[in-house]
C-alpha cells in the first residue's frame, strides 16, 4: 500500500484536498480463510458523477449524510454562521444542560496522550486513518470551542490548542465525520483522565440536527419523524402491526403445534411489552419467543396499539435530545395510561439504555423498565419452566451490545442463562464491558445510503466479524455445523446480518445469528418441535 | 519584601482562587443526563467485571448498595500506578509515570517542609541538617528531581518523535514539559551545588509565610522559586487542571449512576433546568426562545415537519 | 436525487437505487430496476413476488414481512434470494418499486 499522506488537524478545512483521505478496505485486522483475501471482495461502491456533483464526499469518499453542496458563496457563509450559533448553544446551559458538564470536562482536559486511540476498532480497521482517530474529531471541536466560545485572549488560545479555519468545507466534512463513530465509547473507557471522545460525536450530531436540521435521513426523516407521526420508524401503523403480529402467532402456532397468542391493550396487565418494531418485520421469531416464554412464566403482559406504543426504538438518543425526549415521554405515557407497573423492554440495546437510564433521569421512574437480560434470567431460574439444554447442542457465542453491557453494566445475567442453556457456549475475546461494537452502533445498522454500507462492513464491522470467526475457530469450518451468534439487540442483529451476508458466511461457514430469547425457548422441554429452525434463517 | 515574595504570593493566590473558582463552576454545572460507563467502581460485588445494579431483576425492590472503597481503590490505582496508561499506552507510561511521580514527591516534599516549619523545625535551630526529617527530605527532593528530569525528557522526545503525539501537540505542550522540566533541573542543580539546599528551601518558605526576609539563596534557588511561582500562576489555566477535574470526570460522569428516585438530591435542580428557555433553530425543534425545554420535549412535532416519504 | 436511465426509461432514484416516486412504476420500470440487481429476465416467479409486494404495498403503504411474503408466494427465503440476489428487502422491493424499508429491519 502506498505511503499515506500525513493529515494535519487543519487539513479538515482545506478544500483543495479532494478527498481529504482515500479510504479503502484494508487488512489491518486480518481475517482467517476463506475471508482473508481482500482482492476477492468488491471494493467500495463508486459514487456516480451525478451524486458527486450534488453531495459532498470530500471527507473520505464515503457518504453517509450527503450534505448538499452550497450553490453560492452567500449560502456557504450562511451555513458557517449557523454553525457558529449552534456551537455557542451547544456550550450554553439553557440549550444543552443535558450534557454540558461532561462536554466541557472533555473539551478542557484532554492531555492528548492518545491512550484511547488503540481502543477504537474503526481507527484500527481503517489502517489507522488519522481522521478516524477518536481524538481527531474532538480536537477539531476543541479548537472551534476555544476560538468561538471560550473567552480569553486569541493569542493565548492559539498557544494552548492551536488554530483552525472555519469554512463550509470543514462543516460538511465534520457532518460526515460525526457519522464515522459508533459511540461505542471504548475510547472513553481507556482514558485515564475520564475524557469521552464518543460524547463528542453525540454532541456534534446534536449541533447539526438541533441547529442546522442536518441528520441522517434514516434516523431523522424516516426515523424519529416517522416514528412520531406514523407510530413507528418502520412505517407500520397500528393496523399493520396487529395484522403482522397475528400472522406471526398463526404461523408459529402452526409450526410448533402450540398456541402462540399475543395480547393487545389489555387493561390490568402487569407489564407492557415494548419491542423494537423491526423485530416484527425482520425477526418475528424473537417477539414470538417472548410471547411463549412470558406466558409459560405466567406473566400478565400486553402490547399497546397506540401510536408509538408498539415501536420501542428511540433514534433520538443518537443525535437529538428533543426528538429523544418526545419519544421517551410517549413511551412512558402509554405505559402509564395502560396502568401497568412496568415496561418489559425487548432485545433492543439503545432503547433499553434510553429508557432505563437516560430518560429516567429526565422523567423520573414512576414507570419502571425491565431489561430483557435480567428478566430472562429471572424466568429461566425461577423453576417454572422445564428446560432441556441439549436442544441447544450447537456452538453458540455471545455478542455484547454496547448499550446493554458497557453502558448499562448488564453483563452476567445473559451469561448465566447461556452457560445453563447452551452447552457449547463460548465467549468472544474480548467480551463483557470490553466488547467490540458490532459496527452498526449509533444508527449505522439502519443506514445504507450511497456507499456507506461498504464502509460499515469493512471499517466499522470488521473487528466484530473477526471476533465471530475466532469464536468458532475450533469448530468444523464448513456449513455442516450451524453456529449461532447470540446478539440480543435488534440493531446489532441488523449489522451482523449485513456482515454475514456480505461475506457469505452462512453458506461458507454455517454462521447464523439471532437473539437470546430464541435460544431459551428452543431449550424448553415441553415444546414438541424445536423452536429454532436453521433452514428458515 | 523582595520581588520573589510578590511573585510567590501572586502565583499562590491565583492558583488557589482559580482552582477554587473552577471547581465551584464545574460542581454547580447543571445536572446532566446519565452517561455512565462501566465498570463503575462503587457497584458492590459487581465492579470487578463491570456489572451494575441494573442486573438485578426489579432492582428497585432491593437496597442500592454503594461500595465507596471500590472508588477509593480504583482512584488509588489510577493515581499511584497510572493504571490506564499502563494498560492502554505502555510506552508512554515510562515517561508519564516518572513525570507524575516527580510531581507527587515534590508536593509531598513541600507539604512536609511546611509541616516541619509549623512544628518548629526552623532552619536556624541547632543540628538542623542532621535531623532525620531533613535527611529524608533531602532524599525526597533528589528522587523527585531525577524522576522529573527523566520524565520530562522522555515526554518531550515522545512528543517530538512519536507521530501519534506529534500531530496533537501544540506549542503549549512543549512549553509545559519544558517548564516543569526546568523546575526539576533547577532543584537538581541546587542540590548538586549547595550543601544546604533543604535548609535554604526552609528559609524560603519561612520567609514567605512569615512575611519576613528570606536568607539569601543561590541564584539557582531564586530561579527555582520564580519558576515555581510562575507554574502556580499558570497551571489553573491549562488542561493540567485534570489533577482535580479528574474527580468530576470520574465521580460525576463516568460513575454517576444515581437513579432519579423521589427525594433524590438533584430533582429540584432538574426541575429548574426543565424550565430553561430553548433557542435551537432547527424547525423540528419548534423553539422560539421563550418556550421551555420541557414544553418543547412534550409537544408534538411542529406541523411544518412533514413525513418525508 | 440521482436519475437512473435504462434504455428509454428514465426515473428518479434515491441514494440506494430505490424509486423516488413509486407511483411511476410500471412493468418496464421493473425490468429496468431488475437490471441493477443483475437480473436480466423477469420470469413468472419473479412476477409472483413482485405482484404480491405491490398489492401489499398498495394496501398498507409499507413492505410486508419477509415471512409473510414467503408464505403467501409459496417460496422459501432461499428461493427468494435465488430470484433476487440482494434479498427480499434490498432486491425484490426495489424491483417492485417500493420505497426502501425503514426502521431497524
Amino acid at each position: 500500500m502506498a505511503e499515506k499522506r500525513k493529515i494535519k488537524i487543519t487539513d479538515i478545512s482545506n478544500p483543495n484536498l479532494q478527498p481529504l483521505v482515500e479510504v479503502a478496505p484494508t487488512n489491518t485486522i486480518e481475517l482467517p480463510p476463506p475471508y482473508d483475501k481482500l482482492e476477492d471482495l468488491p471494493g467500495f461502491k463508486k459514487l456516480s458523477e451525478a451524486t458527486r456533483q450534488s453531495v459532498d464526499d470530500s471527507l473520505d469518499g464515503v457518504v453517509a449524510i450527503g450534505v448538499p453542496k452550497p450553490k453560492t458563496p452567500e449560502e456557504e457563509q450562511e451555513l458557517v454562521e449557523k454553525f457558529i450559533s449552534g456551537l455557542i448553544k451547544l456550550f450554553s446551559k439553557e440549550n444543552n444542560w443535558t450534557f454540558l458538564q461532561p462536554l466541557v470536562l472533555t473539551m478542557e482536559h484532554c492531555a492528548k496522550c492518545q491512550t484511547c486511540s488503540e481502543e477504537c476498532p474503526i481507527f484500527e480497521a481503517s489502517g489507522y486513518e488519522e481522521i478516524y482517530r477518536p481524538t481527531y474529531r474532538a480536537e477539531i471541536l476543541r479548537r472551534l470551542y476555544f476560538k468561538y466560545v471560550k473567552p480569553g485572549s486569541p493569542l493565548l488560545k492559539k498557544f494552548q490548542v492551536g488554530d483552525i479555519d472555519l469554512n463550509w468545507t470543514l462543516i460538511s466534512r465534520l457532518v460526515e465525520l460525526a457519522y464515522r463513530c459508533t459511540i461505542c465509547r471504548r475510547c472513553a473507557q481507556a482514558c485515564p483522565i475520564g475524557i469521552d471522545n464518543g460524547l463528542i460525536t453525540h454532541e456534534l450530531r446534536k449541533l447539526f440536527s438541533q441547529e442546522m436540521g442536518i441528520a441522517a435521513k434514516e434516523i431523522h426523516d424516516k426515523g424519529t419523524v416517522q416514528h412520531l407521526l406514523v407510530g413507528s420508524s418502520t412505517g407500520m401503523t397500528p393496523e399493520v402491526v396487529k395484522d403482522n403480529v397475528s400472522f406471526i402467532d398463526e404461523d408459529l402456532s402452526e409450526r410448533l403445534g402450540i398456541k402462540v397468542e399475543s395480547k393487545w391493550d389489555i387493561e390490568g396487565a402487569d407489564y407492557l411489552v415494548l419491542h423494537n418494531a423491526g423485530e416484527f418485520l425482520s425477526w418475528p421469531e424473537n417477539p414470538a419467543a417472548f410471547a411463549i416464554l412470558l406466558d409459560a412464566a405466567g406473566i400478565k403482559w400486553t402490547y399497546s396499539s397506540e401510536l408509538l406504543g408498539y415501536d420501542g426504538v428511540n433514534y433520538g438518543v443518537w443525535y437529538d435530545d428533543f426528538q429523544f425526549s418526545r419519544i421517551a415521554m410517549r413511551h412512558f405515557e402509554i405505559a402509564k395510561k395502560l396502568g401497568v407497573k412496568g415496561i418489559i423492554m425487548g432485545e433492543c440495546g439503545h432503547e433499553s439504555k434510553s429508557m432505563a437510564i437516560i430518560a429516567e433521569r429526565i422523567f423520573g421512574n414512576e414507570i419502571k423498565t425491565i431489561n430483557t437480560m435480567s428478566l430472562i434470567e429471572h424466568i429461566v431460574f425461577s423453576g417454572k419452566i422445564k428446560f432441556d439444554p441439549e436442544r441447544n447442542n450447537f456452538p453458540v457465542t455471545l455478542h455484547d451490545p454496547c448499550n446493554i453491557v458497557r453502558l448499562m453494566g448488564i453483563v452476567q445475567p445473559q451469561r448465566r442463562v447461556l452457560r445453563f442453556l447452551a452447552p457449547k457456549f463460548r465467549e468472544m475475546e474480548p467480551h463483557g464491558v470490553e466488547n467490540y461494537c458490532c459496527g452498526g452502533g449509533s444508527g449505522f445498522a439502519v443506514m445504507t445510503p450511497y456507499n456507506f454500507l461498504d464502509w460499515r462492513i469493512h471499517i466499522s464491522g470488521r473487528k466484530k466479524f473477526k471476533q465471530i470467526l475466532d469464536a468458532f475457530k475450533d469448530e468444523p469450518p464448513g456449513p455442516e455445523v450451524p453456529k449461532y451468534v447470540c446478539a440480543p439487540c435488534s440493531n446489532c442483529k441488523g449489522q451482523i446480518r449485513d456482515i454475514l451476508d456480505y461475506y457469505g458466511a452462512k453458506e461458507k461457514s454455517g454462521i447464523y445469528y439471532g437473539g437470546l430469547v430464541e435460544l431459551v425457548v428452543n431449550a424448553m422441554a415441553d415444546l414438541k418441535e424445536p423452536f429454532i429452525d436453521f433452514s428458515m434463517m | 519584601m523582595e520581588l520573589i515574595h510578590l511573585a510567590f504570593y501572586l502565583g499562590l493566590i491565583i492558583f488557589l482562587v482559580i482552582v477554587f473558582a473552577k471547581a465551584i463552576k464545574i460542581a454547580t454545572a447543571p445536572v446532566h443526563l446519565r452517561w455512565e460507563l462501566y465498570p463503575v467502581a462503587h457497584e458492590k460485588g459487581k465492579a470487578h467485571y463491570g456489572g451494575s445494579y441494573l442486573e438485578e431483576f426489579e432492582w428497585w425492590t432491593k437496597p442500592l448498595q454503594k461500595n465507596l472503597l471500590g472508588e477509593v481503590w480504583t482512584m488509588f490505582q489510577e493515581i499511584v500506578f497510572l493504571k490506564g496508561v499502563w494498560e492502554h499506552n505502555r510506552s508512554l507510561w515510562f515517561g508519564s509515570a516518572p513525570f507524575h511521580y516527580a510531581l507527587y514527591l515534590y508536593v509531598v516534599f513541600t507539604i512536609l517542609t511546611l509541616l516541619s516549619l509549623i512544628f518548629g523545625l526552623t532552619p536556624t535551630i541547632e543540628g538542623f541538617s542532621n535531623h532525620s526529617i531533613i535527611k529524608f527530605l533531602n532524599v525526597l527532593l533528589w528522587i523527585s528531581s531525577i524522576f522529573g528530569i527523566i520524565g520530562a525528557i522522555v515526554l518531550f522526545l515522545k512528543r517530538i518523535f512519536d507521530s501519534n503525539l506529534k500531530l496533537y501537540s501544540n506549542a503549549s505542550h512543549y512549553f509545559n514539559i519544558l517548564l516543569i522540566g526546568a523546575l526539576y533541573v533547577t532543584s537538581f542543580i541546587w542540590l548538586l551545588s549547595s550543601e544546604n539546599t533543604i535548609q535554604e528551601i526552609f528559609g524560603f518558605y519561612l520567609g514567605v509565610f512569615s512575611f519576613s526576609q528570606i536568607p539569601s539563596l543561590p541564584i539557582v534557588g531564586y530561579i527555582h522559586f520564580y519558576l515555581l511561582s510562575f507554574f502556580l500562576f499558570y497551571l489553573p489555566f491549562t488542561h493540567m487542571t485534570h489533577f482535580f477535574m479528574k474527580y468530576f470526570t470520574y465521580h460525576k460522569v463516568r460513575w454517576d449512576d444515581e437513579p432519579n428516585l423521589p427525594g433524590s438530591k438533584f430533582r429540584k435542580k432538574l426541575m429548574e433546568q426543565l424550565n430553561f428557555p430553548v433557542q435551537w433553530s432547527a424547525p423540528h425543534i419548534g423553539a422560539d426562545g421563550t418556550k421551555t425545554w420541557l414544553i418543547i420535549a412534550s409537544s408534538p412535532l411542529p406541523t411544518k415537519e412533514k413525513k418525508n416519504g | 436525487m440521482p436519475m437512473f436511465e435504462w434504455n428509454e426509461i428514465k426515473i428518479e432514484v434515491d441514494e440506494d437505487g430505490f424509486m423516488a416516486n413509486p407511483e411511476e412504476w410500471n412493468e418496464r420500470v421493473a425490468l429496468a430496476l431488475a437490471s441493477t440487481e443483475g437480473i436480466t429476465e423477469l420470469t413468472p416467479d419473479h412476477w409472483k413476488v413482485i405482484n404480491y409486494l405491490r398489492d401489499y404495498y398498495k394496501q398498507y403503504g409499507i413492505a410486508p414481512m419477509i415471512r409473510k411474503l414467503c408464505k403467501e408466494t409459496g417460496f422459501t427465503l432461499k428461493q427468494i434470494y435465488d430470484l433476487f440476489p440482494s434479498g427480499p428487502a434490498k432486491g425484490a422491493c426495489k424491483v417492485a418499486g417500493l420505497a426502501k424499508p425503514t426502521g431497524c429491519v
